[in-house]
């Protein structure tokens, strides 16, 4: 992923936009892109210092160096280089050093260490070539680590993952992000709140009028802490976007040394082209009651959720499970506030409140400090504070209660 | 203020002014390497509890040692706390942000410990107002035999070689004519930041760049200075040396070559210790650091200073002679300085031995 610094950005009043690259321009900038891959495939074997001496030796107009430092950075996340060495080099340095130093002194004033025939008779000790102990001395320094493998990629495929790290990159500096975002069946809509929620981002949805939704994201600056895993989520929101049929993202960025705050806007999906769409998958704790409900489950059947409860000008509630009874064919939901703010919690029961009619457990860490009995009785809905995991005959038993609240009469 | 030079005994001050004051004191120390010699020095002085602030400590006693770092994040909090506050290195002091660390404190006795109180930024003016007027200054040459132990300084001059002389005078006019040509002046407090921002946008620039960082690296690093090293190495066989580099290049360039340890920004902690303790009981004789030992830490036996390559910084080079005055029996310490003769490093030479220790 690219860093700020490395983003091309101009402002416009209080706009902050990405440099794009122009498209006349786009196939030489393919071009040194694919210098650059292919100098590190080539490099394989060699050290850090070697790869970028190399890449230093690419001519390109100064006018790139930004666009240049990016294409580099990325060429380098794909590198691996030797972290484990089989010496450890500061012991071999020891040793080594501790015979010079005794030799120089054996020698006194007016000899000359002969640094060839030491290293000769340390290197048959080691075991290794004096060339070998040479290189051995000071393996571990950064600049001196071996690259052992290369991801290969195609250069306009760098090109395209530059453009999208840049968008990236300016997410990482957002406060507050909102998102409107066009689907064409409700199949896709799940989908995508599916994806929202595997990537623990603490969002407001919306259904608007239009049948769209509206998806308000805290931006990694709105947080007072684990700044940097929450940004790389919401990096990672980009991609889910733009497998969506059509959104519209406008966020509210703190940018450079003075943080000022500008608005970063972007457009963009499939627009009825196809797309290779990624799996949707779930968050731990959740596939981790959906494998271990079944040993527990009596009467009920569990699946994941497919339905998404909107309330107009309220909100949305978006389970992650839903649970049928065999007998009666009763049916509630579950949600998982495992990431999520208390204030969440509170927003939940509001929507409940609201009218959300449906049957609806929510299970809520203990972190959160949520007693189980905040939740009025005249709901159809049970909280279930675990600690640590959530056990499924926990579950069970808010599930029967549920059910049999609703056939108790009144 | 006090301001003695290195090895003249300010710690020493330090721990009378503690027991004179009879306040709960702190010390503000630059490194962390410093916090733990301070931490030792009055644990066993004082045989109290010691609170440490800083490197992942956070543990406040009526005395207690902390990082400047620490100090201007948390004096806010516990700037009531002391009546004595007692900055070391105190030329850090003055910075934008590290001078909170003084505002923010309560104490009504404070006392500021340097070698060099000037700074390049000229803010040394700051300190009267953060700390005190200095009460008592003297140099190393009024120190030195008494105090500090006898020196002298050396100043070698090195040839570079045919090719050396070339490729350097080559890429000594590529940079200069882009300097002309751009009409910055490299004298003027902005001319280095206006060569870089130019050179990084034009082909011409950037080639100027290249030129400036060679002909750096000739001068810095020439050959017949390496030769000169062995020589030196082989003739202080015996006693203990520290050579100093600009860059951590040479350091580990310097180390290969010679196969004596490195000291760099990169080297372990426990690496570090083991160099150090290695050249005080002696199976190490000399070692090789870029700027990590300039300042501060403890390496009383060492009696040899080579300079193969340095800024034009005087307290830089005030602090690494400093780095053998110690005073230990009759020991007599030296300080050579290769500079490369007819290139750039001999006005840079000049200027940091602008100081009395050097006349």
């Amino acid at each position: 992923m690219l860093t700020a610094d490395l983003v091309r950005v101009r402002r416009a009043k209080e706009q902050l936009r990405l440099v794009p690259i122009k498209a006349e321009a786009r196939a030489a900038v393919e071009a040194l892109a694919a210098r650059y891959l292919q100098i590190a495939e080539s490099q394989v074997g060699g050290t850090r210092s070697e790869l970028m001496a190399a890449f230093d030796a690419v001519p390109f107009a100064a006018r790139d160096a930004k666009l240049v430092s990016g294409l580099i950075k990325l060429t380098l996340d794909r590198c691996e280089f030797e972290s484990k060495l089989e010496h450890d080099p500061s012991e071999l340095r020891h040793r080594v050093f501790i015979r010079a130093a005794a030799r120089r002194r054996e020698l006194g004033p007016t000899g000359r260490l002969d640094r060839d025939a030491l290293l000769e008779v340390l290197a048959r000790e080691e075991d290794v070539t004096p060339e070998l102990l040479m290189r051995l001395l000071y393996a571990d320094l950064k600049e001196n680590h071996r690259l052992i493998g290369f991801d290969r990629i195609r250069a306009d495929a760098l090109l395209s993952l530059y453009e999208l790290s840049s968008e990236q990159a300016v997410l990482l500096k957002a406060e507050s992000v909102v998102v409107v975002v066009h689907e064409s069946t409700p199949a896709a809509y799940r989908r995508f709140f599916r994806k929202l929620k595997f990537l623990r981002l603490l969002h407001r949805a919306e259904r608007l009028p239009s049948g769209a939704y509206q998806i308000e994201v805290d931006g990694p600056f709105s947080l007072f802490s684990a700044v940097t895993k929450y940004g790389f989520a919401l990096a990672m929101l980009l991609p889910v976007l733009r497998e969506s049929e059509r959104f519209n993202l406008s966020a509210s960025v703190r940018w450079g040394k003075e943080r000022e705050r500008l608005r970063f806007e972007l457009e963009g999906g499939l627009q009825g082209a196809s797309g290779k769409s990624t799996k949707a998958s779930l968050p731990d704790e959740v596939s981790a009651l959906l494998a271990g409900f079944p040993k527990q489950a009596g009467p009920w059947r569990v699946r994941v959720a497919t339905r998404i409860f909107s309330l107009p000008g309220v909100g949305v509630l978006v389970p992650d499970l839903t649970f049928v009874h065999r007998e009666s064919g009763f049916t509630a939901h579950l949600e998982v506030l495992g990431y999520w703010s208390r204030e969440a919690v509170f927003r939940r029961i509001d929507l409940l409140e609201a009218g959300a009619k449906a049957p609806f457990v929510f299970a809520v860490p203990a972190r959160l400090r949520v007693s189980e009995q905040v939740l009025p009785d005249t709901l159809s809905a049970s909280l279930y504070v675990y600690k640590g995991v959530i056990r499924p005959k926990l579950v069970r038993e808010r599930l029967d209660a549920l059910a049999g609240a609703q056939e108790t009469p009144e | 203020m006090v301001v003695l030079p290195t090895g003249a005994g300010k710690t020493h001050v330090a721990v009378m002014a503690i027991e004179r004051c009879q306040r709960a004191a702190l010390v503000v120390a630059p490194t962390l390497d410093l916090v733990s010699q301070w931490y030792e020095i009055l644990r066993v002085t004082f045989g109290d509890e010691v609170g440490v602030i800083g490197g992942g400590d956070y543990r406040v006693a009526p005395l207690t040692v902390t990082t400047y770092d620490s100090a201007y994040l948390h004096m806010e909090r516990f700037g009531d706390r002391f009546g004595l506050v007692i900055f070391d290195e105190c030329h850090h002091l003055p910075g934008e942000t590290y001078s909170l660390a003084a505002e923010l404190s309560l104490a009504p006795f404070r006392l500021g410990l340097t070698a060099t109180p000037e700074r390049a930024d000229a803010r040394e003016s700051a300190l009267p107002r953060l700390i005190g007027e200095t009460v008592y200054r003297r140099d190393i040459v009024e120190m030195s035999g008494a105090w500090l132990a006898d020196y002298e300084t050396e100043r070698i001059s090195i040839d570079l070689s045919p090719e050396e002389r070339e490729t350097y005078d080559r890429a000594r006019e590529t940079y200069r004519d882009f300097v002309r040509s751009q009409g910055i002046r490299m004298s003027s407090p902005n001319g280095w930041g206006e060569f870089i921002k130019r050179s990084a946008f034009s082909e011409s620039g950037r080639r100027a760049m290249a030129a400036y960082r060679l002909q750096r690296r000739i001068a810095f690093s020439a050959k017949a200075k390496l030769g000169v090293v062995e020589h030196l190495l082989s003739v202080h066989a015996s006693d203990r040396a520290i050579l100093f580099t600009q860059d951590n290049r040479t350091a580990y360039e310097i180390s290969r070559l010679f196969l004596v340890p490195a000291i760099t920004h990169q080297t372990k902690v426990t690496e570090r210790s083991r160099i150090l303790s290695g050249l005080a009981e002696g199976s190490y004789r000399a070692v090789v650091t870029s700027k990590v030992l300039n300042e501060g830490v403890d390496v009383p036996d060492a009696n040899v200073a080579i300079i193969v390559s340095g800024s034009g910084s005087v307290r830089e080079h005030v602090q690494r002679l400093g780095r053998v005055l110690r005073k230990r029996g009759d020991k007599r310490a030296v300080l050579y300085e290769l500079v490369s003769a007819d290139t750039s490093e001999t006005f840079t030479s000049a200027r940091r031995r602008e100081h009395s220790a050097y006349r």
